[in-house]
């Protein structure tokens, strides 16, 4: 049981990993709106919570895969971070890209054969 | 239950202690600035507030992203220190009552609570700054126990099997740490 969990856990992160990097590859976003955002560029496929988002982005942040900046909202208020690919990130999201769409290749091949 | 942005602020904190100053100062604003955000989006579509987190909870993952300041990792190898001087049961060869025993189970907790918060690596350092002084303790005791004895006539044997005793307990102090902090201090 632990070592399903483990595995779902494992792929939750890095199918995270990799939706984070393909949605800041289409520009920088500002983590408060990145859960919604991923929600509907996925339809729904990807519920992210803020306890598995805001962690993700720091450790990859941490990684060198993405940058931040903070930035004062014009109308006043609390600064924002936003967050942008790096040169290291764009390298990992097409490793990334390449083993995950082989994966999904090769899981459709067996589902079809089923 | 929805919570207020200073309460959201407050359970937040509980969660990052520990977590270094300027660190967890950003972290507040970049967590609790979204917070308002989407409480002022729940307004129109309350969905948004599905993806909240008990902000403890998610203080806490970021505590084991950033790791903890140096004030805490210090206290915690004074703390050790103390704790492995006092948990050396040969005191109670003077002291029957002495309660060494229960020094030697809050040093344990000490190293358990400092991997949960550090890591292994503080773990292990946290084990060892509780063992040396535990077992430099111990042959400071067992060397004035033999002068003692070559000055004074004889005093309180100390069997062998205790300080072989001892010498193991602290010895795996650091192997707790250590491993508790694998096996504690997941990201989620």
């Amino acid at each position: 049981m632990a070592r399903t969990t483990d595995a779902t856990t494992e792929l939750r992160r890095g199918a995270l990993e990799l939706a984070l990097l393909a949605h800041l590859a289409r520009g920088a976003a500002f983590g408060g709106g990145l859960a919604s955002e991923l929600s509907s560029a996925t339809d729904g496929a990807l519920d992210v919570t803020e306890g598995a988002l805001y962690p993700a982005l720091h450790r990859l942040e941490k990684r060198g895969v993405l940058g931040s900046e903070w930035v004062h909202p014009e109308g006043g208020g609390r600064r924002r971070r936003y967050y942008h690919l790096t040169a290291a990130g764009e390298a990992r999201l097409v490793e990334l890209t390449t083993a995950w769409q082989q994966l999904a290749a090769g899981v459709d091949r067996l589902l079809e054969e089923g | 239950m929805t919570l207020t942005a200073q309460q959201y602020e407050r359970r937040l904190r509980r969660g990052m202690r520990g977590v270094p100053g300027r660190t967890r100062r950003d972290l507040v604003e970049e967590l609790v600035g979204g917070y308002e955000v989407k409480l002022q989006a729940a307004s129109t579509d309350p969905s948004v507030l599905a993806a909240i987190d008990d902000p403890k909870r998610v203080g806490r993952a970021l505590r084991a992203v950033h790791g903890i300041g140096w004030g805490w990792r210090i206290l915690h190898w004074l703390l050790a220190g103390v704790l492995g001087v006092l948990s050396t049961p040969l005191l109670e060869a003077w002291l029957p009552a002495y309660p060494g025993t229960f020094f030697l189970i809050l040093l344990t907790v000490l190293v358990v609570r400092a991997a949960a918060l550090g890591g292994r690596w503080h773990g292990l350092v946290t084990g060892m700054a509780g063992a040396v002084p535990r077992i430099l303790m111990l042959f400071a005791f067992a060397a004035f126990m033999d002068w003692v004895a070559g000055h004074l006539g004889p005093t309180v044997a100390v069997p062998e099997e205790s300080l072989t005793a001892v010498v193991i307990t602290s010895l795996l102090l650091p192997v707790v740490g250590f491993l508790a902090g694998k096996r504690l201090r997941r990201p989620e």
